[in-house]
């Protein structure tokens, strides 16, 4: 989203427009309402007397809502203007908006209103392609006093209904209303451009993801629950508790019922992209949410669970036992152009859905859900040893089965250029990452437990942690690159090191599949100006061939991936480096007003005051929302032992005190507070500073 | 090809159990498959993984409906359920549970071949 840009969003269905609130169709803007990844609006212009409107300012109420407080025609003229415009948007399965014109002259005026519309259906895939190829045909008809504009190709069908609450003369390019108001006086009407999905009664709720179908009042008393029920923050830094309330809000917001998931919600991955289901991103956001809302990780678990992999398909690259990794609902995907329907290609999402049900269970004491899906994790651990095995040499690995459209890179860096040798030669395949292995190493230990609790079959579990131990002793002996002292990036089609410098080891850390010693040195490297900008670590380190500030996977700092690599050091015992990067982040948060992107540039913090923008993220991102909650337990050093909550705090250097209340768990709902060393020192009445600083420095 | 419908609802009879139905405990998908105007009925029972088959015409937790000639292209793998259902050729209707179950009993494409496991035939 660019800044001439304004969205709202209610799971899965979102509005790109301007800043007048119009949808204004070019091929380089994404402006459009969305749903089920399809374009249902490709525009929405407002005309008072053949003018368009100035903004005067807008009023983001809530996630789902937008108000624009606009003046008829061009910037010279609003200063007079006596009449006042307000535009309402509302997401409810469509598009509503309230349009209220004042009148504020001595006069009465008569006024035409118009809106003009169009729908192109285009998929959210050739809308980001900026490539619209319709084989079907499009028709428009005025229906009743309401335009109906439709698509159809073959017997697949969308509808766009457009509608007025007061009488319009409609015609197939839009609606215009003649209006007069008094002096003093207002008029409003109310706009609605719903889609329509021929379908038969109950279809819709089986095909097509839905979102409980709540009006705005509804909707906002959902969200100050869903707010209610989070633990509160007390602390006494102010963007801290911006960000945690906006993380908060911005999961509110994502959150949409996939197919199976009833009135259950989920978190899509982020806007305007990735509003679809996305194993990776689902299982790692609700990881992050689990000491603030679990019940997104009870879903996330139940539906990909339900999805999973049950035969081999190559175009899908569906494998027995392999968890999803995005569903799409697109004409693209109907028609089979593209596979997500749903697609499978990622390698990490199915040893992460072991992790999940295995720290879920740790928190919520939810057993009969480890014990629901026992079936099916036990096919998930078979995938690993099997499928995912490609080489036979006992690592995950990954090459694409589908090579017209599938994913070259089926770990979280996915773009194509992502995984590297130092001198930029791009590795053979298949590819095994090292973060995939530390996955795996973590889904043997945690199912070993949840076979022995619950599932009573220690048989099993003994087997996995001796696995689990030999990919621990394997590992650490052919990706140690001895002479740099850090791990590589991944193994090569033959074996070989693939020696880039990277984040994905600081993943191990989370794993646990590190040696002690090794740790250290990881530790070193990623706190190196090389990897640590000063905000975050990057994705790939400085002087790698590949690196680039702005490059997606290949020298941005990623939030989610530093919260993950924070929590990771925090387990191996280096809390003051968990301490600098959590504080990095957040400082970088508040510069997005508490809302932290998908990513930012990789520039070093000394050049500029402020994170530089990486130009297409994608926000709000669930992750990345999520990564500003996991940076808190981070700090608080929350970990569920039993049926305790344990806290060990270790605060960025400058916050005071930190206080986390009502986190609810198997233990009901604690509180948890960290002092300072500020604080502790007897520094605790300087006002905390307005930027925590994180010098670079190197080693530790 | 023609009697890729009949043989697929044989096959699923002599299958007697599959062990990725687990997930149901209880249920039943009737298909009412049409050609030249006539219908023909199957209802398949699913119980902890165990399948029975028989042609009954009505019942069923969810009822899938579809012309022959498409039917036979799912029950051979070249076309894929789910995707066929959002195409509009066959219908769906009933618990959704049931109909994200359906899913699994049918064949995979058949240019999809096993690979690597333990990479014994990999290339």
């Amino acid at each position: 989203m660019t800044e001439n840009q304004v969205g709202i969003l209610d799971g899965t269905t979102f509005m790109v427009c301007d800043r007048t609130g119009d949808i204004v169709p070019s091929s380089d803007t994404a402006h459009g309402l969305f749903a089920h990844d399809t374009r249902l609006l490709s525009k929405w212009e407002l005309r008072i007397n053949g003018e368009r409107l100035s903004t005067l300012s807008i009023d983001d109420v809530h996630y789902f809502e937008n108000r624009f407080y606009l003046v008829p025609g061009g910037q010279d003229v609003y200063v007079n203007s006596t009449l006042a415009v307000q535009r309402i948007h509302n997401l409810q399965t469509g598009l509503h908006e309230d349009l209220i014109i004042t009148n504020n002259d001595r006069q009465p005026v008569d006024l035409t209103v118009r809106v003009e519309v169009d729908a192109d259906f285009a998929d959210i895939f050739e809308v980001k392609d900026a490539v619209v190829r319709k084989k079907g045909r499009h028709y428009r008809r005025v229906d009743d006093g309401r335009l109906v504009l439709g698509y159809q190709r073959e017997r697949f069908r969308r509808e766009t209904i457009v509608s007025a609450s007061v009488p319009a003369v409609v015609d197939e390019d839009g609606l215009t209303l003649e209006v007069h108001i008094d002096p003093h006086s207002r008029w409003s009407a109310h706009l609605s451009a719903l889609p329509d999905l021929p379908l038969p009664q109950g279809l819709d709720r089986l095909t097509i993801p839905g979102r409980a179908n709540r009006t705005g009042r509804d909707k906002h008393r959902d969200l100050l629950e869903w707010l209610d029920q989070a633990p509160r923050l007390e602390c006494d830094w102010e963007p801290l508790r911006i960000t945690y309330r906006q993380s908060l809000i911005d999961l509110a917001a994502l959150r949409f019922s996939p197919f199976l998931a009833r009135d259950k919600s989920v978190p899509a991955a982020g806007l305007p992209w990735f509003m679809s289901l996305f194993g990776r991103d689902s299982i790692l956001t609700s990881f992050q949410a689990l000491p603030f809302a679990p019940e997104l990780a009870a879903t996330t678990l139940r539906v990909l669970a339900f999805r999973q992999g049950s035969r081999v398909d190559d175009f899908r690259e569906e494998e027995p036992g392999r968890i999803l990794h995005e569903m799409r609902y697109g004409e693209m995907t109907v028609f089979e152009d593209t596979p997500h329907s749903p697609y499978f290609g990622s390698a990490d999402a199915t040893p992460l859905f072991l992790v999940l049900l295995d720290e879920y269970e740790r928190w919520t004491g939810n057993a009969d859900l480890v014990r629901t899906v026992e079936q099916e994790a036990r096919s998930a651990i078979d995938w690993i040893d099997g499928y995912a095995d490609v080489t036979g040499t006992g690592y995950i690995s990954y090459q694409r089965r589908n090579t017209r459209n599938g994913l070259e890179n089926q770990c979280w860096k996915d773009s194509w250029d992502a995984i590297s040798f130092r001198d930029g030669r791009l590795p053979s395949f298949p590819r095994a990452t090292c973060e995939l292995q530390g996955y795996a190493y973590d889904a043997k230990v945690r199912t070993a437990r949840l076979a022995r609790t619950f599932w009573d079959d220690p048989e099993y579990a003994d087997r996995l942690e001796r696995e689990a131990a030999d990919l621990k002793q394997r590992f650490n002996r052919d990706f140690w690159i001895a002479d740099g002292e850090y791990i590589a990036l991944a193994l090569d089609g033959d074996g070989r090191q693939v020696d880039a410098l990277s984040s994905n080891m600081g993943h191990l850390l989370w794993s646990g599949i590190l040696e002690e010693p090794k740790a250290e040195a990881v530790v070193r490297h990623l706190m190196s100006p090389a990897l640590f900008s000063g905000w975050g670590i990057r994705t790939l380190a400085e002087g790698e061939a590949r690196y680039n500030p702005i490059g997606y996977h290949v020298g941005t700092v990623w939030p989610f991936d530093n919260s993950f690599i924070a929590w990771g050091m925090r387990n191996y015992g280096f809390a003051d480096e968990a301490a600098q990067v959590t504080a990095g982040i957040l400082d970088a948060a508040a510069f997005y007003d508490g809302r932290l992107p998908e990513a930012f540039a990789g520039s070093p913090r000394t050049e500029t005051r402020y994170p530089v923008n990486y130009p297409t993220a994608c926000s709000p991102q669930a992750w990345s929302a999520g990564a500003s909650l996991l940076l808190l337990r981070t700090m608080l050093g929350l970990r569920p032992v039993g049926d305790d909550l344990v806290t060990r705090p270790a605060l960025p250097p400058n916050l005071d005190f930190v206080g986390l209340l009502d986190i609810p768990g198997r233990w009901g709902r604690l509180d948890a507070y960290g002092r300072g060393r500020a604080a502790i020192d007897g520094q605790g009445l300087h006002p905390a500073p307005p930027q925590l600083s994180a010098p670079r420095r190197e080693g530790r | 090809m023609a009697d890729a419908t009949q043989e697929f609802f044989r096959s699923l009879a002599r299958r007697g159990h599959d062990r990725r139905l687990t997930a149901i405990h209880q249920g039943s998908v009737r298909f009412d498959i049409s050609r030249n105007g006539q219908v023909d009925h199957w209802l398949v029972s699913i119980a902890k993984g165990d399948i029975t088959v028989s042609e009954q015409e009505t019942g069923g937790d969810a009822v899938v409906r579809a012309d022959r000639a498409v039917f036979d292209r799912i029950a051979c793998g070249e076309a894929y359920f789910l995707t066929s259902v959002l195409r509009g050729e066959a219908t769906v209707e009933g618990s959704p549970r049931i109909f994200a179950t359906v899913r699994r009993l049918f064949p995979p494409p058949p240019a999809s071949l096993r690979r690597g496991s333990r990479g014994d035939d990999h290339d």
